[in-house]
């Protein structure tokens, strides 16, 4: 019967500085079988699965994969066993051509020794592979450049890069974060079709909804500890689960969690005086090279607002947010510099009644208006703190104290974190730290480019909290999501972007009341 | 232009002659042959013309260049798989003392010696570096570094090999000609080959590894071997050079692992443009000529040669040939519409 179980984990234990990230974790998995790993941010999960593949080594315990000791080896030795994995924070190439990242595991000895494949060979065996996964031969997608795509096609690119290896285990480190809802749709299936011809798969996931589709059995996480084990049924109506995963009112991703929220919001309708204009961005169209990414997009956000734009992936969300920050200033300069891509940019942005059309960066974060980017980065090495302090460099050390002590007010967590390091903290308090790190610049205008992704419903709806507490504090917030659900509640007026252009607008309520809002966004 | 009623467009040679691929052009004309020939042959052909316009002395500048050339090759090689050497001056040196030791003491004529220099030299340096394959940036470049400066102190020291003398009387290259065109020869098969590999997917996996190792690890490449793999093969030519410019001088000393011989390479493939090749090439061919033309300023040579180096690298820090290949691909021709 031992034949039966592919993979053996045993009493696995890591722990970074003080930090408990695996504490005798135990499980098995049968070949063919397909297991979900939930649990908060920070529970664990990633450093399972990099325990797994061999990138960081236990302090105790062992791996078993198909009856061979494979703790602490290296993780070339772990994948050329048939071990894959994709990562939660895609790592691709991104100046090579979206197949040429293929033809690298294609060059792996394990590859090599099942199919060969010359020179030019494996070209054609990257572009048939990524043909699967949805990069149509025909079409240009396989030979831009990985940077280029957009993030729903990253992820299946470093998808289709771990079934390059033709593996017997693979693991998904939150493989749906950032993918819209039709790209998950497209997605499932495939992964479906790979489970049934006996592929065996770890998923880690934080939308169990779809997860749940494919999962036949759930581990749960909670500070490094297996809290539950089951099928999903059992593990949703665990005591512990709801706790400390969906929050205490345990809402199921199924309900929208709406309650309490409309008091707030309309406490902060009251309390504004005047609606004074912060931003009118007029006329914005941003062409890359030939590919309209705006097309005409004209809004404004009043002061003191919570402002959202929904949009799927690719639909200019990421160039709107660059262009009202002047970032693609910056991105023009570069590829104007190397002769890449020609970014033109038309439109005006007023600011406070002041054009900034022209300005860079820096400047207008000069002038009270910051960007989070998607998944921006946080500085690895440094702690909480420094991060901090590094993000309020230009202002004097005595309100640099007090923005600390105000950021920490709204992300009591980060308090607690402070002296950890960048490097190791999860991906929903680098989502924290971020937020706070653009707060620190004492911003009128906030903007945040996907602040909800990759976070689990729990910390979902506490970063939304938090947008709330921001707003109160009188900052103004214009924040792009690709989900309605988490982010209608907060909002006081939003906007539908679809491939480039401003669709709809509208108050909270009437979006939320839209038909076409509630079928793409809301899932409804 | 606009005039002409919207049928005529401006666009770059380069895109209307590149088909969806790097390496697949559609040539329609002979112009197009010529916008994609002539940025290559042209100074293929000036490099092998000039050593029959120049004199005796140039001549040599023009070896010297070849010679530092192929060490900048090297470099920039090792580079484009993440490995930073401080340390050429390591293989020049060690490639410089086994062709001399196989040539004075076993009396190997040159077509042996020079390969031998290469082979073995790689296998030393590959043996001596590959336990610090596993350090990154700096503290690999810090090993390579050191490594040169030890050689030739344990040398002067232990009067092995010449000791602080070196060893004379080699047997020469050849005659002038010879020499000047096999050294010119060695340095442009040594940039085709390398930017073939490059081309080629093994260089695909080296400049992968370059980019994001874990993602390499995760494909289920060993990494390290393949790193091992480039160092034989770097070193393996900054080997050859030392070879080749010990039977030009026909002497070897402890100056062969001089600290110019590390960051000569550097420079010149800073000034090039780095991870092209042929930047390296380019680099060499300015930066040797322009110090032997400083020469006229005695004790203030260096700091002129530094001087020149600090502006280039600040007017230019993509490097000349990024540079100019920059601005050929702009090249923009009237199509119509």
């Amino acid at each position: 019967m031992d034949e039966e179980i592919i993979l053996k984990v045993e009493d696995l234990r890591k722990h970074f500085g003080g930090v408990m990230a695996t504490s005798d974790v135990s499980f098995r998995l049968r070949r063919g079988e397909f297991l979900g790993l939930i649990g908060p941010n920070g529970s664990g999960k990633t450093t399972l699965v990099n325990l797994i593949t061999g990138f960081i080594r236990p302090d105790a315990g062992r791996i078993i994969y198909k009856g061979k000791d494979i703790t602490g080896k290296m993780p070339y030795t772990i994948a050329g066993m048939g071990i894959a994995r994709t990562f939660q924070m895609v790592r691709l190439f991104y100046n090579l051509a979206a197949y040429k990242n293929i033809i690298i595991p294609l060059c792996s000895p394990r590859v090599q020794a099942r199919r060969g494949g010359k020179y030019g060979e494996r070209d054609d065996m990257a572009v048939e592979l990524l043909d699967e996964f949805g990069f149509e031969r025909n079409s240009y997608v396989p030979y831009k450049a990985a940077g280029s795509l957009p993030h729903g096609y990253l992820k299946r690119l470093d998808l289709a890069r771990a079934m390059a290896l033709r593996p017997d285990l693979l693991l998904l480190d939150e493989l749906f974060s950032g993918m819209s809802m039709s790209e998950v749709a497209a997605t499932l299936p495939l992964l479906e079709k790979l489970s049934e011809e006996g592929l065996s798969i770890i998923m880690v996931e934080h939308r169990l909804k779809e997860l749940f589709r494919v999962a036949r059995r759930v581990i749960v996480l909670n500070f490094g500890q297996k809290i539950a084990e089951g099928s999903p049924e059992e593990v949703m109506k665990s005591e512990a689960v709801a706790s400390a995963y969906l929050g205490s009112e345990s809402d199921v991703p199924e309900s929208p969690s709406v309650e309490g929220t409309p008091a707030v919001s309309g406490e902060a309708e009251k309390e504004r005086p005047e609606k004074r204009p912060m931003l009118e961005v007029s006329n914005l169209t941003v062409y890359f090279e030939n590919a309209l990414a705006l097309n005409d997009v004209s809004l404004g956000v009043e002061e003191n607002e919570i402002v959202g734009i929904l949009g799927s992936n690719s639909s200019g969300k990421t160039s709107l947010m660059n262009t009202v920050s002047g970032l693609i200033l910056d991105m023009k300069k570069k590829e104007d510099r190397r002769g890449g891509e020609r970014i033109s940019v038309y439109g005006e942005v007023v600011f406070k009644g002041k054009r900034i059309t022209g300005l860079g960066p820096v400047e207008r974060v000069r002038r009270g208006l910051a960007l989070c980017r998607e998944r921006h980065p946080v500085f690895r090495d440094s702690d909480v703190m420094e991060n901090l302090r590094i993000a309020g460099n230009r202002h004097k050390s005595g309100e640099v104290k007090d923005s600390i002590a105000l950021v920490f007010e709204i992300f009591p967590h980060l308090k607690y974190i402070r002296k950890r390091k960048g490097g190791l903290l999860s991906g929903g308090e680098q989502q924290m730290l971020v937020i706070a790190m653009a707060l620190v610049t004492r911003p009128e205008l906030l903007l945040l480019d996907e602040p909800l992704l990759g976070l689990s419903p729990l910390l979902q709806s506490n970063v939304a909290e938090a947008m709330k507490d921001i707003s109160l504090r009188g900052v103004t917030l214009m924040v792009t999501e690709q989900f309605a659900r988490p982010l209608l509640p907060v909002i006081n007026r939003g906007y539908v972007l679809e491939n480039g252009i401003l669709v709809m607008g509208g108050s909270r309520q009437e979006l939320e009341e839209n038909p076409e809002v509630r079928a793409s966004y809301l899932g409804a | 232009m606009a005039d002409n009623g919207g049928s005529y467009r401006k666009e770059r040679v380069d895109r209307g002659i590149k088909a969806r691929s790097d390496s697949v052009y559609a040539i329609a004309s002979f112009r197009d042959l010529s916008y994609l020939l002539l940025p290559r042959f042209l100074p293929l052909l000036v490099a092998f013309i000039l050593p029959l316009i120049v004199g005796d002395y140039w001549g040599k500048v023009l070896v010297y260049a070849a010679v530092f050339g192929i060490l900048a090759l090297s470099w920039d090689f090792l580079a484009s798989c993440g490995l930073f050497s401080l340390g050429q001056a390591l293989f020049f040196g060690i490639g410089a003392y086994l062709a001399g030791a196989f040539n004075y003491y076993l009396h190997w004529p040159i077509y042996a010696t020079i390969p031998a220099a290469s082979v073995g030299g790689a296998l030393l340096c590959t043996a001596l570096l590959a336990p610090v394959m596993r350090l990154r940036g700096v503290y690999f470049a810090m090993i390579t570094l050191v490594l040169p400066m030890l050689f030739s102190r344990l040398i002067v020291a232990t009067k092995v090999i010449g000791g602080s003398h070196g060893i004379t009387n080699l047997t020469p290259l050849g005659s002038r000609w010879f020499t000047i065109y096999f050294a010119l020869l060695a340095l442009f098969v040594c940039l085709f080959v390398f930017r073939r590999i490059m081309a080629q997917d093994y260089g695909l996996v080296l400049s992968a590894i370059r980019d994001d190792d874990r993602a390499v690890m995760s494909a289920a490449i060993n990494i390290f071997w393949r790193k091992v793999q480039a160092l034989f093969i770097a070193s393996g030519v900054g080997c050859f050079a030392g070879a080749l410019m010990c039977h030009n001088y026909q002497f070897v000393g402890p100056s062969a692992f001089a600290l110019d011989y590390s960051l000569m390479p550097l420079a010149a493939t800073a000034l090039g443009g780095p991870g092209s090749f042929v930047g390296a090439v380019l680099g060499s061919a300015v930066l040797v000529p322009l110090s032997e033309a400083l020469r006229a300023f005695g004790g203030l040579r260096i700091a002129f040669y530094c001087l020149i180096l600090m502006a280039c690298i600040i007017v230019l820090p993509e490097g000349i040939f990024h540079y100019m290949a920059r601005k050929y691909h702009r090249f923009e021709r009237m199509v119509k519409v």
